[in-house]
Parts: C-alpha cells; sequence; structure tokens
C-alpha cells in the first residue's frame, strides 16, 4: 500500500505544483496575490467541459481550456489590477480587487451550470489499468504526470533559455531598470498572467478528468493549498512551487492513508508550520520574496 | 317614536349585521420569509429547495386556499453563511408584518437561528437533520425526519438481509446532518453484531480520494457506507473502483443520495448501491407521481430529492396559514403547525404528520439501483 499511496501522492502533487506554479510566477514578478487564480482553475475545467459537451475531442478541449483560462487570467489583469498599478495603490487594493474577481467569475459559473457538481462524460478519457510492480497505475495518472512534467518544463524553458524569459526575469528584478532597459512591463504583465493562467487551465482540466467533480466553488481549495504550497517552496520560486506541491501531495496523500482522515489538514498545516520554523523563508526562498530576481 | 325605534332595532340592525357578515373581506397580502442558501456551499439544497416552494406556494394559491388574501414570499439568500442567516432572521423576525419563516438550511444555521426566532415569536421552519435544532424553543419545525428513524429502515436491511459483517464508513465531516446520519447507521451495525472496519471522514469540499480509494481497497470491506452528497459519494464509489474495490462490496448510502445526480455523476458504478429514501424519484405513491410529472412540465428536468422537500415544505406552510384562520397571526400559525396531520405530500410513503414534538413523520423505505433504475426493495 506504501508505493501505491506514494505514487498517489506524486500524481497529485504533480497537479498541485502545476497549479502552484502560476500562482507563484505572478506573485514572484508583480509581487501580487491574485486570489481569482482558483476561479481560474474554475474556469479551465468548465471550458474542458463544455468543450467536450460540445463534441470536441480532448485533446481540443485542453488546448482551448489552457487559452480560456489564460485569457481569463489576462482579463483579471486588465481590469482587476492594472487600474490599481496605475494609482500606485496596488499592494493591498490588489487582494481586494483580486477578491471580487472571483466572486464574479465564481458567480457567473454558478448561473451557467446552475450550481450543479458536473463531471466529464464517462467515455472522455479511458479507463486502462496497469499492474506495474504489484502498484495499479491508471493511463490518466500517466497523463496527469506526463501533462504536468512537459508544462513545467515548458515554463522553465521559456523563463530560462528565451530572450522573452530573459525580459520576465528582468522586471522580475527591477522593473523601473528594466524600462529603462526598453523592457515594455504591460507585455510582461500580459505574458505572466497568461502563462498563469494558461497552467491554472490546464490544471483545471487534469483535476476535473482525474476527480470526476467541476463544480463552481472547485478552485477554492486549490488556492489555500496553491496559497500554502508557495510558502512552502518560498513565495514567488518556480522550482520552490514545484518542490512543495509534490511534498503537499505526499503529506496529503500520506496522512489520509495512514492516519485518521478528519487530521489531513492539522497534519498538512503543521507541517508546513514545523518547515518554515526551520527555514522561514520556504525551501527555496530568499530573504527578500521573489527568487526570479537571483537568476538574471 | 316607537316605530322608528322597532324599525331600526328589530329589522334595520339585523339586515346591517347580516351585510357586515357577507360583505367581501379585505384582501390581505400574507408574508413568508424563506431565509435560505442559493449560493455557497449548500446552493446544492437551496436552489432545487427554492423551486420546490415557489410550485407548492404557487399552486395552492391558484387553487384558492387563501382565499382573497395573497402569498407574497420574500426570499433571502444566506449565500451559507451563519453570520448572515442570523442577520437574516433577526431582519425578517423583526419585520411584524412577516408571518413565519422558511429555512435555514443546515442545522448549524438553524440551531444558530432558532434562539433569535424564538425571540421574535415566529415560526422557523428548516431543513435541518438534526432534533438538536428544535430546543430553542416551540416556534421552531423541521421538515427533515429523524436520522435514527430512517437510518435503521436501512441498518435494518444491511443486517438481516444483505447480511453485511464489516463496513468501511466515510462522511462528510463539517456538516453535522451528514454525521448524524453515519451515527444512526453505524450505531444500529454495532448494536446488531455487525460492525466498521474504518470510520473515516472528508470535507465537503473534497475531490481527490486516491488516497481514501487505495485505503478502502486495503481495508477489504465487505460494504462501503458512505453518508454525502450524492455527486461526492458516487466519485468515492468511481474513484475507489479504479482503486480496484471488488464489485462483490456493497454499496449503501444515505437519505440524499437517492436522487438523479447520483446516478449522473456515478453512471453504472453506482448500480447496487443501496439507499433509504424519502422520496424516490420516480415516485412511490399516486402524489409524489403527480409531483414528478408537474415539475418536469413547469422545470424540464427530474426533481431532485431538496425539489421535493422544498415542495413539501410549501404544502406545509400553505396549509398552516389556511387553518390559521381568516386573520393568521405568528401564533396561531403556529398552533397551526402542529394541527399537521396526514397532509398530502410527495415525500416518504406520501402523509406528512407533525407531532407534538414537533418532529415530522412520513416513513422512509429501502431502495436499490439495477441497471440505472431505482427499485423499491419492499
Amino acid at each position: 500500500m506504501l508505493a501505491q499511496q506514494i505514487l498517489n501522492g506524486l500524481v497529485v502533487g504533480g497537479v498541485y505544483s502545476l497549479f502552484a506554479l502560476g500562482f507563484s510566477l505572478v506573485f514572484g514578478i508583480h509581487k501580487i496575490l491574485n486570489l481569482a487564480h482558483g476561479a481560474v482553475l474554475m474556469t479551465g475545467a468548465f471550458i474542458g467541459l463544455y468543450s467536450v459537451l460540445l463534441g470536441l475531442p480532448l485533446p481540443v478541449a485542453m488546448i482551448l481550456a489552457i487559452l480560456g483560462g489564460g485569457l481569463v487570467s489576462v482579463f483579471i489583469e486588465f481590469t482587476a489590477f492594472r487600474p490599481l498599478r496605475n494609482t500606485g495603490e496596488s499592494e493591498f487594493g490588489a487582494i481586494i480587487s483580486s477578491i471580487g474577481a472571483n466572486l464574479i467569475i465564481i458567480s457567473i459559473a454558478q448561473k451557467i451550470s446552475n450550481t450543479e457538481i458536473l463531471r466529464f462524460p464517462f467515455e472522455t478519457f479511458p479507463i486502462v489499468i496497469f499492474q506495474i510492480a504489484g502498484i495499479r497505475v491508471s493511463l490518466l495518472q500517466m497523463f496527469m504526470a506526463v501533462m504536468a512534467l512537459a508544462l513545467m518544463a515548458a515554463l522553465m524553458y521559456y523563463l530560462m533559455r528565451t530572450r522573452h524569459g530573459r525580459q520576465v526575469r528582468a522586471v522580475a528584478g527591477n522593473e523601473r531598470a528594466a524600462v529603462l532597459l526598453g523592457v515594455n512591463p504591460n507585455i510582461i504583465y500580459f505574458q505572466t498572467f497568461f502563462i498563469s493562467g494558461a497552467l491554472a487551465g490546464a490544471s483545471g482540466v487534469l483535476i476535473g478528468l482525474a476527480f470526476g467533480s467541476i463544480h463552481f466553488m472547485m478552485g477554492e481549495p486549490f488556492l489555500l493549498a496553491a496559497f500554502a504550497i508557495c510558502i512552502l517552496g518560498g513565495m514567488g520560486s518556480i522550482v520552490g512551487a514545484m518542490v512543495a506541491g509534490l511534498l503537499f501531495g505526499m503529506i496529503q496523500t500520506l496522512s489520509v492513508a495512514y492516519l485518521p482522515t478528519g487530521l489531513t489538514d492539522a497534519i498538512i498545516y503543521s507541517t508546513i508550520f514545523v518547515i518554515l520554523i526551520v527555514r522561514p523563508n520556504g525551501l527555496f526562498g530568499k530573504a527578500a520574496a521573489g527568487v526570479l530576481r537571483s537568476q538574471r | 317614536m316607537g316605530i322608528v325605534k322597532f324599525i331600526v332595532g328589530k329589522a334595520l340592525l339585523p339586515l346591517l349585521m347580516v351585510a357586515a357578515l357577507v360583505a367581501p373581506t379585505v384582501a390581505k397580502e400574507l408574508n413568508i420569509a424563506v431565509v435560505i442558501s442559493t449560493t455557497g456551499k449548500y446552493a446544492f439544497v437551496g436552489t432545487p429547495l427554492k423551486d420546490g416552494i415557489d410550485m407548492a406556494l404557487a399552486e395552492r394559491a391558484k387553487a384558492g386556499i387563501f382565499g382573497n388574501n395573497t402569498i407574497n414570499v420574500i426570499f433571502q439568500d444566506n449565500a451559507s453563511e451563519k453570520d448572515e442567516a442570523i442577520s437574516l432572521i433577526n431582519r425578517m423576525g423583526a419585520r411584524k408584518d412577516i408571518l413565519m419563516i422558511i429555512g435555514p438550511i443546515a442545522t448549524s444555521e438553524a440551531m444558530a437561528t432558532g434562539p433569535v426566532a424564538v425571540d421574535h415569536k415566529i415560526t422557523m421552519f428548516t431543513t435541518a437533520t438534526s432534533p438538536k435544532a428544535l430546543d430553542a424553543g416551540p416556534w421552531i419545525f423541521k421538515v427533515t425526519g429523524i436520522a435514527d428513524n430512517y437510518m435503521a429502515v436501512m441498518g435494518e436491511y444491511a443486517v438481516d438481509t444483505l447480511k453485511v459483517k464489516k463496513c468501511f464508513s466515510v462522511t462528510i465531516r463539517d456538516n453535522e446532518g451528514y454525521i448524524i446520519q453515519k451515527n444512526a447507521f453505524v450505531n444500529y451495525l454495532n448494536d446488531h453484531g455487525s460492525g466498521v472496519v474504518a470510520d473515516e471522514s472528508i470535507l465537503s469540499s473534497d475531490t481527490d480520494f486516491t488516497a481514501m480509494a487505495t485505503k478502502i481497497v486495503n481495508a477489504n470491506p465487505d460494504c462501503l457506507f458512505l453518508s454525502t452528497p450524492p455527486e461526492q459519494g458516487a466519485n468515492i464509489i468511481i474513484q475507489a473502483k479504479q482503486a480496484g474495490l471488488s464489485s462483490d462490496v456493497i454499496l449503501i448510502g444515505n437519505t440524499g443520495m437517492a436522487s438523479v445526480n447520483y446516478l449522473k455523476a456515478g453512471g453504472s458504478a453506482v448500480n447496487g448501491t443501496y439507499l433509504p429514501t424519502e422520496f424516490l424519484p420516480t415516485g412511490v405513491h399516486a402524489d409524489a407521481k403527480a409531483f414528478i410529472d408537474r415539475y418536469k412540465a413547469a422545470h424540464g428536468e427530474e426533481p431532485k430529492l431538496w425539489a421535493a422537500v422544498g415542495y413539501t415544505m410549501g404544502l406545509v406552510a400553505a396549509a398552516a396559514i389556511s387553518n390559521a384562520g381568516d386573520d393568521p397571526t405568528r401564533d396561531s400559525i403556529r398552533r397551526a403547525m402542529l394541527r399537521i396531520k396526514d397532509l398530502s405530500v410527495p415525500l416518504g410513503f406520501g402523509r406528512f404528520t407533525i407531532g407534538a414534538d414537533r418532529i415530522p413523520n412520513f416513513g422512509a423505505s429501502v431502495l436499490v439501483i439495477r441497471d440505472g433504475d431505482w427499485i423499491s426493495v419492499d
């Protein structure tokens, strides 16, 4: 059972990582806590679901969800964050405006779904189970792991190996200096919010497929988890979000498996608390939040 | 003068009195407040509940049960928040033109708002599962039966007919209603020579049951008992079957899972589930079948359990108001609630009676899902 549960934890943790990456990316670069990020995940799941219900194949639905998540995230940036940024009062105002954006998106989804819990049709993803060394591995778990790894690798490549990625990191390090060097910060905001939303959209479809539950409130528990993961990994640290996401998934799974389930949240957050006592800035965090700064 | 006195006293006065009696009474607006959650985590209950209440009151008004009076329903959404429910019940109770309150939904909300309703001396008719909600005072009524009664029906069937010996139990831990149903079932098993191999809990927002599914399979139970909302229960079963749960394991649920949502969410995976039910989605008696047909015609879909519960609440409220006299007051409505007896409703066996303890009685039975159909085991 232990090996099986470790596998379960890694797969779930991979999805947590993917979702938390977007949250961490926006914070790491722009120092914005986007509390509408859970609603973007839900939007991605809804777009994926309704695309499949309209008869589109799953890969197309996944692409639409990624694009849709990205665009919704950009829309949030345009409407909830940019006006505040222009006034120079973005820090706390952004938290409130993102809560507002979150509520609006959730309310729209509630109307669309008539408050029902929805799910992908049963035949959307083939149920194929492999027995590998006594461990049950489903094709869906493999797909989730591959998708999470591929998207994380693509993000890392984009940030570390492309010209646009260098510009993003330049803005993360010092926005004013980047502007003096000719970087248009609005384009960087557009990129980071789009990528963040795209990752959330992909996570939404994966979660909807794996856990069979798509609901207008589905993003809320994941948002709380993403926040905890970002703090555990180090606020703004991309690598930290990846590692902490996996760790979060593992702790959650193993505590459910071996301890009374009523204690799961207490165990997760106590563990995080203990880790933060040892490493106050998180596993990969620096004293000044935003690890991308030091990677220029 | 004597003749005038005679005409006024013996002829005109009686005529005037008769005229006063037969003159049409002034139509009144009878206000009912409905404080439920159509947003937030209980929206899945509140939305169909509202549809059912609306439908029942509209039907009863059309049938002329309120005479010249009109019913005015004031809906308030407490957004699944207890504080909001307290504030709304307080506001509605303070309005003297409101005769009774339907709601709130959860036991926790009802226990918090009950004292407020009692303070305002206004009937509060709630869906709360726990009878503890009634402790606030004589103005509180509940529409749901007692878990000890309807889960005992399920427990008896599980022990005597299905011969279950070791159940794996999973319940929602952030809603007392689910815990009460679980406790009633588990206690019955323990008291009758059966038992549970594990008593696990989840949150109502949880969706990832992969770890739980593996745990269920490894516990090797002969029965999986779920006290969860229908979609969540179906989801656990699907994930457990994907983790290797044997098809021999008997599936047992709570009352709320006797819902079309359970079939939609679970598909073939939930075949064979045994459920205690207060409302069979296909109807067990003529009144229920008639309600289902009318609901489908009005809403284009089959009614959920909560729509039937809302419809029943609307019928009970309408009956209480119409039986509370020509000039109903809060107190006359409360007394009329206590006189509700054998009211025709779609729930249970079709006859709704409120006992002196303010606990309703309408019966429950066990059904099983076979090839996507509901079949009564009785």
